[in-house]
């Protein structure tokens, strides 16, 4: 770490090597594959930049994580407008209460959530991915998407329901 | 059988409703089927989630090149300290405060710089080779720049080529002094007295502690900054 701090690439570069599977994987969650390998690099990048602001107080995985969460929310805040980033109100995924449910063994595959989170607008699987999978709280969300907390929970439930409208169909169709 | 509560079902899951409404829930849920089935489908669904978490991906292609190609640009400098002192008290070193030479009046410069581009004036010096199993020099990093032929050449910072390339660039200041603002004049000579400072003073905690990373780094810091002020404010006299 010092070595890093210091300047000394190689030293870097193991810091990289160490940790980017884990960083990788929070982009393609939070941003999609298709902008994940970018999105990655700039946190690299910004860690580099900032690695002498790194006091030890959290572990460095929590200090990128942190880092890498930080970027895709300012690559979110350029998209559109709030209108196209979350689920609208008033969308009929709240209204299918008859639909057949869901069998556990389906939702093991994470692929199929992978996919199902993909078709949500940006910010509304921000919020389901910072809450259901990084364990956020809505306060913290709220802040991070600037977004007050009872918009950060109407796009969770709208999330989480849309989801389960999009597994469904997944699990009817196959 | 009262109306689905379909918009609380999440709020019910997260356990982050009061307890009447809970319980109004829960009395729905007994005799709603159609609900239950929701509830059962979210439950899945937050449990997915959870193990998605665990799951990593290892880097289809290496990223690496390409974020090694973008680590030449400044870096920021350890913080204060002891952040948490907010009552005045001795003047505290460098190395204990927020460090910037980001003063408001750099801004005057920095915009002249920026409107002139990017290219950089920089005398050339060439790095003396290391001896023998000579120590690494304190400052490693290395900066890699176009000297205006396209190729991208790194310069050490060892102290005899750093000190080269300041009286070079502090050369070329004097002699154009005449043809800087005198605003920018004051600006540039006031930034550089606090970076001299902050160099003397990383030099002097070094002599006491050479092995010290942080101190390292600052010093390093100082340093570049020092040079990139004389290249800007050079550039600035070859742009006029």
């Amino acid at each position: 770490m010092a070595r890093a701090i210091a300047g000394d690439t190689a030293a870097f570069e193991r810091l990289y090597r160490a940790h980017v599977p884990r960083i990788l994987a929070l982009t393609r969650r939070m941003a999609g594959a298709d902008r994940a390998d970018d999105l990655t690099q700039d946190v690299f990048v910004r860690a580099w930049q900032k690695l002498a602001l790194f006091r030890g107080e959290s572990s460095l995985a929590t200090w990128l994580h942190r880092m890498a969460v930080n970027v895709v929310i300012e690559q979110f805040r350029t998209l559109g407008t709030a209108r196209e980033r979350f689920l609208p109100e008033g969308d009929d995924v709240l209204t299918r209460v008859a639909a057949p449910t869901v069998s556990e063994r389906g939702w093991h595959a994470a692929m199929d959530l992978h996919v199902a989170v993909n078709r949500l607008p940006p910010g509304a699987r921000a919020v389901f991915v910072l809450h259901d999978v990084e364990g956020y709280k809505h306060e913290e969300i709220g802040t991070l998407l600037g977004v007050s907390v009872g918009t950060s929970k109407s796009q969770l439930h709208r999330a989480r329901m849309s989801l389960r409208g999009h597994l469904t169909a997944t699990e009817a169709a196959s | 059988m009262s109306a689905h509560p379909l918009d609380v079902l999440s709020d019910y899951l997260d356990d982050d409703l009061d307890p009447q409404a809970r319980a109004a829930v829960d009395a729905h849920l007994t005799a709603c089927e159609s609900c239950r089935v929701v509830l059962a489908d979210l439950t899945a669904l937050q449990g997915a989630a959870a193990r998605w978490r665990d799951a990593d991906v290892a880097p289809p292609a290496d990223l690496w090149p390409g974020i090694a190609a973008r680590l030449t640009g400044p870096r920021e400098l350890a913080p204060a300290a002891a952040p948490h002192a907010p009552t005045p008290g001795p003047r505290l070193a460098w190395y204990q405060r927020r460090w910037s030479v980001g003063l408001p009046e750099l801004a005057l410069a920095a915009t002249l710089v920026a409107a002139l581009g990017g290219t950089l004036l920089w005398p050339r010096v060439t790095p003396a080779p290391p001896a023998a199993g000579a120590a690494a020099p304190v400052i490693a990093e290395a900066e890699a720049f176009d000297g205006g032929d396209g190729q991208v050449t790194p310069v050490n910072f060892a102290d005899a080529q750093y000190d080269a390339a300041v009286v070079d660039l502090e050369r070329v200041l004097r002699e154009q002094r005449e043809r800087l603002d005198p605003r920018t004049v004051v600006v540039l000579e006031r930034n550089l007295r606090v970076i001299d400072d902050a160099i003397r003073e990383a030099r002097e905690a070094l002599a006491t502690d050479p092995a010290n990373a942080l101190l390292n780094a600052h010093l390093a810091g100082a340093r570049q900054r020092k040079l990139d002020l004389l290249r800007r404010a050079a550039l600035i006299t070859e742009g006029d």
